[in-house]
């Protein structure tokens, strides 16, 4: 049964071109809930998260022929995730001419309009501090937050020293400490 | 109550009221998202590979044949050079080159100085040529306005009836002498002349 093969082995038969429609189904529904979680913590709203995450498994498509096999498939999905994440949220802010505050404050008003919404629950709170954040930090802060990711793991998917890595989450930590005592 | 997860001992030390939050993320996804997310992006690509098709049937054909090769056994055989290469040391601060610089720099300015001295001196020539035109230096200059002012106005008719009576002391000798050496015709014509300008005058 193909679902039961490892990610090595569904990309070695991706490339041998057998299957292939099935071989991707299967890793999408294996990934898809991660990699969307990731997404939408960074760009709040569901609309812009599903935009992305058409964009991701498109270019994972279109890339796994040249996907070398040294580095885990997981991981090479979560940089294509971090950096399309990334570029929406840039692109974002070229339209309207946001500045990094601005957009900041347009998340706040996305995380506001969300269903069931209440900054006085400690989670929105967090969501809130979170948005905050600079985007490069909040995506730390989201992966070893959230994701529980071991530091060596994210330096390969951000292509970022371990040690910049822990100064980040540590910065990034504390900033939502101070949001969330302030307000 | 110790905590062994070291992702969760490396929050409480850094902040013990984020450990101490729930961790969870309030958003939520539509119904049935997950579900039909494959299928939606399968149609997607699909979509996307029709297209590509369309537009270069050639290049869609093609796109996954690898034309290169590998000479035999070279993946097997490779191996990363032992010594390392020494990097190249660029100076921050270059003497060789500051010198040529500063020699480019010196002859500019040996030649700009000469230009200037060249044309300053050219200009002095001018300057003394025309002044040598003019001739009066400035002390004479001075003299001169000295002396015209210190000269009275008597002074000036004095000297203007001295040089008029040193006319008349001509004596008629010396003026006979001189007419004898002019042509008759030339005489008769001045007196003519000086008739019509005064009929008084030689009478």
């Amino acid at each position: 049964m193909l679902s039961n093969l490892n990610d090595i082995e569904l990309v070695r038969l991706f490339k041998e071109d057998k299957n292939r429609d099935q071989i991707f189904t299967i890793i999408v529904k294996r990934y898809q809930e991660r990699i969307y979680w990731q997404i939408r913590r960074l760009v709040v709203s569901h609309s812009d998260a599903d935009d992305v995450m058409q964009n991701v498994f498109i270019k994972a498509w279109n890339g796994l022929d040249q996907f070398r096999e040294d580095a885990k498939l997981f991981t090479w999905l979560y940089r294509i995730a971090t950096n399309e994440s990334l570029t929406y949220l840039e692109q974002a802010k070229k339209k309207s001419s946001l500045s990094f505050d601005d957009m900041s404050e347009t998340l706040s008003d996305k995380l506001h309009s969300e269903t069931d919404f209440d900054e006085k629950k400690a989670v929105w709170k967090l969501q809130l501090a979170i948005q905050q954040l600079p985007e490069k930090q909040r995506v730390v802060f989201n992966l070893r937050y959230f994701e529980e990711m071991p530091y060596e793991e994210m330096s390969e998917i951000l292509e970022t020293s371990v040690g910049a890595l822990k100064a980040s989450y540590h910065h990034a930590v504390k900033k939502i400490e101070e949001y969330i005592l302030n307000h | 109550m110790t905590n062994h997860h070291p992702i969760q001992s490396e929050l409480s030390a850094i902040s013990p009221l984020l450990a101490e939050m729930p961790k969870s993320t309030p958003f939520v996804a539509p119904e049935g998202y997950f579900n039909q997310f494959s299928n939606r992006i399968l149609a997607k690509i699909e979509a996307q590979e029709t297209e590509k098709e369309v537009l270069s049937p050639l290049l869609q054909s093609l796109k996954k044949e690898n034309p290169f090769s590998v000479p035999p056994a070279y993946l097997q055989e490779f191996k990363v050079n032992d010594t390392p290469k020494e990097a190249k040391v660029i100076p921050l601060f270059n003497l060789k080159a500051v010198l040529n610089y500063a020699a480019a720099a010196a002859v500019v300015g040996i030649i700009a100085t000469f230009a200037t001295l060249l044309f300053s001196s050219e200009e002095k020539g001018t300057i003394a040529k025309a002044s040598e035109e003019t001739v009066i230096s400035a002390d004479a200059f001075d003299l001169f306005l000295t002396e015209t002012e210190s000269i009275e106005e008597d002074e000036i008719e004095n000297f203007e009836e001295e040089n008029q009576s040193l006319l008349v002391q001509m004596d008629a000798n010396m003026v006979s002498e001189i007419l004898s050496e002019l042509p008759e015709n030339e005489i008769s014509t001045y007196v003519d002349l000086i008739k019509n300008e005064d009929p008084n005058t030689m009478n």
